[in-house]
C-alpha cells in the first residue's frame, strides 16, 4: 500500500516526532489508494502502537508502509545552514520539507558553536568586507574559490542583523554597538559572540522560532535518509526511513538543499556532534556531484584532553583564549610557541594550522603533557579577570573540579571541521541538476585553512543563498515524475538493511568505532604514505565486504543500528574521499601536512575534484601530481 | 608546571541498572558492569555498552557531552537529569525513560510530549 500525503499549505507547528505523526498534526490527511479515503492518522497510531507492543517488525511488512511526501524543496539536516535554507526557501514561495537526523535546530553543529562568528560589520574599528575577504584568502593558503569566499564575506554582516531582528543578544558595547573581537587570524575586530559561550545555542534558538512558525515549512524529525534519487541527470527528491518507526520514505521534490554537515564523526577525537557522519557527502558522490579538497580537514588546536570535563564542550579553550591569552606550556612548564616561529605579542593570534604543527611536534619529541598534550594556563590571571570573561562557565569548571587560579588544562588538536567537500558554484548549485548544498559540507569557500569565525557564516550566509536559488528553480514547476523504476534500487536497500541478519557479524557501531581510530591514527594532522596506504586499504574493504556482513538487531522501533549502518555507508564514503585526496598531495600546505613531503609547492596550488565512476573514486589529481 | 599535575585517573566500576522496554506493561531491567574513568558521564558510558555489551540499547543525544542539544535527558536514579552532565558512580545507577507512558523503546521517549526537562 502506497500512501500518498497531499502537502498542505496550512500552518503546522514545529512537531517532534516521526514523520508520520508530524506531517500529519492534528489534521486528518487524505489518502489516495484507490478510491477509498482513510482517517490516516488512526492507522499511523495504530500501527506505532502494533509496532511498539512487540518491538519487532513483521517480518515483510516493509512494502506495507512507504510514507510518500512531495515538496518544492527538501532541505537536509536542520543546522544553521538548514535552517537558513528552510526559511529563505519559503521566502520565495516554495513549500519546504526541513529534514534532520535528530531534532532541527538541536542537532548539527551549529548549536555546539561557542563563540567567534566572523562579519565586518565595523562596529568596533574601521573594517570592511574587502578586508575579510583578504584574511580568508591569507589562511586559505592558496586554495579558496575567490567567488565562494566573497559570498561569505559580503554575505555575513546581513546576517548577523537579520538574527539580531529574530532576538539573538549578541554581545554589545557600553554605546550599544554589536561588540567584536579580534580571533587568530583576523586583522580586525571582527568576530561576534552571544555571552557566554552560547553564539550557537542563541542562532538555534532564534532559527527554530522562524522555521517553527512559518506555514511554507515542515519540520520533520528523526529522519534519516539514505539516497539522493536522481533521473536523467536530475535531482527529484530521496529516500529514507522514519527512525521511529523504520518505515520507508519517499519525498519528491525540484529541488533537494544538503546542509547536512561534515563528516568530522569519523575521527575518533572530535568536536562534532553524533550526526556529523559525511552522510552528504556520501549521497553527493553516489548521486553523480563532485567533491574538492577534501584532505584538508581542520584540526582544533586547543582540544580539550585532560581531565575529563563534561558539559562543556571540548572546543571551550579557544574562545577563552580569544578572550583571555592564556600560556601555552609544554610538560616541562616552559613556553614552546617561539621555537615555532610564532613570538606573540601578549595576544592570542597563532593561525590554527601552525598551532596545531607547534603541539604535535612538540609531544613528538616527548615534551608533552600527562595525558600526551600540552598545558594550558591561566594562572597567571587574577580571578575577578576569569569571572568577567566566563561567567557561569565558572561554575561548569567547578562541577568538573577545574579550578583555573589553581591549576592549568590540559589540550591537545582535535579533529573540528571539514574544509573541502562538495562541489557548487556561486548559487550553491552543484553539477548535478537541482541538487544545491550549504554549510560545512560545501568544499571551496576556506581554501586549505579556514579562519577562525568562517564557519557561521557558512552555514548562514551559504544556507540563505542555496534556499533562495532552489525556490526560484523549483516553484512553478509541477512535482518530478518517479515513474518508470524511480527509486526503486534506493528503496530496495533500505529493505535489504532491514531485513533480519544472516549473519553474526558485529555491529555498524563496532565498525564505526574502528574507521574513526583508523582516521585518528592514520589519517590525522600529520600524514604519511605508508599510513595513508593503510587506511585506504581498510577502507575500501570495510566499504566493500564489512559493510554486508554487520549484524543489526530486528527491531523497528529507534534502531540506531540501522541508522548506524547507513552512516557507516556515507562515512566510508566520505573517509575514502580523504584518504585519495591526502595520498594525491604530495606536499604540505595549510592543514594537509606530510611527514614525507613537508614542503609547499607552487605546482600544487590547485584545487582537487573527486567523484564517484562505477564505485571507485576518481581524482584529477592522480600520479605524479600536478 | 605549577598547581595540580594530573595523574592518570584510577579506572572504577559501576553497575548500570537500565530500563529496556517499549510500553508501560511491556518492560524488565538489565544490569551492566562497567569500568569507567573517573569523571565520565553516564552518556559516556551508555555509548560504551552500545559498542559492546547492549548493541540495541536506544537512547538518544547529538551533541555528545555539550549539554547544548539537550536531547539525552532521562532519570537517573530517579531524578530527571541529562546523561551527558551527570556522573558516572561507583555502585549501582538506575537509569530510567523520563516516562513510561510516553516511551518508544528502552530510554527514548516520543518528544511530541516531551515537556520536562532537568532543572
Amino acid at each position: 500500500v502506497q500512501i500518498l500525503l497531499e502537502l498542505p499549505g496550512a500552518s503546522l507547528e514545529e512537531s517532534s516526532c516521526g514523520v508520520v505523526e508530524s506531517s500529519l498534526r492534528g489534521q486528518r490527511a487524505s489518502i489516495r489508494q484507490g478510491k477509498i479515503s482513510v482517517d490516516f492518522a488512526t492507522a499511523v497510531n495504530r500501527r506505532r502502537r502494533q509496532r511498539a507492543s512487540t518491538g519487532i517488525k513483521p517480518k515483510d511488512a516493509w512494502m506495507e508502509n512507504i510514507i510518500a511526501l512531495e515538496a518544492d524543496v527538501v532541505v537536509v539536516g536542520g543546522g544553521g545552514a538548514g535552517m537558513f535554507a528552510a526559511i529563505y526557501a519559503a521566502r520565495h514561495r516554495a513549500r519546504v520539507i526541513l529534514i534532520d537526523k535528530n531534532l532541527v535546530g538541536r542537532g548539527g553543529a551549529t548549536i555546539m558553536a561557542q563563540m567567534t562568528c566572523a562579519a565586518a560589520l565595523a562596529e568596533m574599528e574601521p573594517d570592511s568586507p574587502e578586508l575579510h575577504f583578504e584574511d580568508t584568502l591569507e589562511a586559505g593558503r592558496g586554495l579558496c574559490n575567490g567567488s565562494l569566499a566573497a559570498l561569505l564575506c559580503e554575505g555575513s554582516p546581513q546576517r548577523i542583523r537579520e538574527l539580531a531582528n529574530w532576538r539573538v543578544n549578541w554581545a554589545r558595547q557600553e554605546n550599544g554597538k554589536i561588540h567584536q573581537v579580534k580571533a587568530p587570524g583576523h586583522t580586525r575586530k571582527r568576530c561576534v559572540y552571544v555571552d557566554f559561550l552560547s553564539t550557537g545555542v542563541a542562532i538555534c534558538a532564534a532559527l527554530r522560532r522562524q522555521t517553527s512558525k512559518d506555514s511554507m515549512i515542515r519540520v520533520l524529525n528523526n529522519l534519516c535518509l539514505t539516497d539522493l534519487v536522481v533521473r536523467d541527470g536530475e535531482a527529484v527528491g530521496a529516500v529514507g526511513f522514519d527512525i521511529a518507526t523504520s518505515d520507508a520514505v519517499t519525498i519528491k521534490a525540484n529541488a533537494v538543499i544538503l546542509c547536512s554537515g561534515g563528516m568530522m564523526k569519523m575521527f575518533r577525537r572530535t568536536t562534532a556532534p553524533n550526526n556529523n557522519t559525511g552522510d552528504g557527502v556520501g549521497m553527493a558522490l553516489r548521486a553523480g556531484a563532485r567533491v574538492i579538497d577534501m584532505e584538508f580537514v581542520q584540526f582544533y588546536p586547543n582540544g580539550h584532553l585532560a581531565p575529563r570535563m563534561v558539559g562543556l564542550d571540548p572546543t571551550t579553550w579557544e574562545p577563552t583564549r580569544v578572550k583571555l591569552g592564556g600560556r601555552l606550556l609544554n610538560g616541562q612548564g616552559d613556553e614552546f610557541l617561539s621555537r615555532y616561529g610564532d613570538y606573540g605579542d601578549g595576544e592570542y593570534n597563532t593561525a590554527r594550522d601552525l598551532l596545531t604543527h607547534a603541539i604535535y611536534s612538540e609531544v613528538a619529541a616527548g615534551r608533552g603533557s600527562t595525558h600526551g598534550g600540552v598545558y594550558l594556563s591561566f594562572q597567571h590571571l587574577p580571578s575577578d579577570a576569569l569571572t568577567a570573561a566566563l561567567g557561569p562557565v565558572i561554575t561548569i569548571f567547578q562541577r568538573n573540579n577545574i579550578d583555573l587560579t589553581k591549576m592549568p588544562v590540559e589540550v591537545f588538536p582535535i579533529a573540528h571541521y571539514q574544509m573541502g567537500g562538495i562541489q557548487v558554484n556561486t548559487q550553491m548549485e552543484t553539477r548535478v541538476r537541482g541538487l544545491y548544498a550549504a554549510g560545512e559540507i560545501v568544499g571551496g569557500a576556506n581554501g586549505a585553512n579556514r579562519l577562525s569565525g568562517n564557519a557561521l557564516p557558512e552555514a548562514i550566509v551559504f544556507g540563505g543563498l542555496a534556499g533562495e536559488a532552489a525556490a526560484k528553480s523549483a516553484v512553478g514547476r509541477p512535482p518530478p515524475r518517479w515513474d518508470g523504476g524511480t527509486g526503486a534500487t534506493e528503496l530496495d536497500l533500505i529493505r535489504r538493511v532491514k531485513a533480519p541478519a544472516k549473519t553474526e557479524g558485529p555491529s555498524p557501531a563496532r565498525v564505526l568505532a574502528e574507521l574513526r581510530e583508523l582516521m585518528w591514527t592514520k589519517v590525522g594532522a600529520f600524514r604519511t604514505d605508508n599510513d595513508l596506504v593503510q587506511a585506504r586499504n581498510r577502507i575500501f574493504e570495510m566499504r566493500n565486504s564489512d559493510l554486508d556482513q554487520l549484524s543489526i538487531p530486528p527491531l523497528a522501533v529507534h534502531n540506531a543500528s540501522l541508522v548506524e549502518w547507513f552512516e557507516l555507508r556515507n562515512g566510508l564514503h566520505a573517509a575514502e574521499a580523504v584518504v585519495v585526496s591526502a595520498l594525491n598531495r604530495r606536499e604540505s600546505r595549510g592543514a594537509h601536512q606530510r611527514l614525507d613531503f613537508p614542503q609547499t609547492h607552487e605546482a600544487y596550488q590547485v584545487n582537487q575534484h573527486i567523484e564517484l565512476i562505477k564505485g571507485e573514486m576518481v581524482s584529477d589529481l592522480q600520479g605524479d601530481g600536478p | 608546571v605549577s598547581g595540580t599535575v594530573y595523574q592518570a585517573a584510577s579506572m572504577r566500576s559501576a553497575r548500570l541498572r537500565i530500563w529496556r522496554g517499549t510500553g508501560p506493561e511491556n518492560g524488565h531491567y538489565d544490569e551492566f558492569d562497567l569500568e569507567f574513568e573517573d569523571g565520565e558521564s553516564v552518556l559516556d558510558g551508555l555509548v560504551r555498552l552500545r559498542h559492546g555489551a547492549a548493541p540495541d540499547l536506544a537512547f538518544q543525544f547529538s551533541c555528545l557531552n555539550a549539554n547544548v542539544c539537550k536531547e539525552c535527558a532521562m532519570r537517573i536514579d530517579g531524578a530527571v537529569e541529562y546523561a551527558c552532565v551527570a556522573k558516572l558512580k561507583t555502585g549501582v545507577t538506575q537509569i530510567d525513560p523520563i516516562s513510561y507512558q510516553r516511551v518508544m523503546r528502552d530510554l527514548v521517549i516520543d518528544p511530541r510530549k516531551r515537556h520536562t526537562t532537568p532543572s
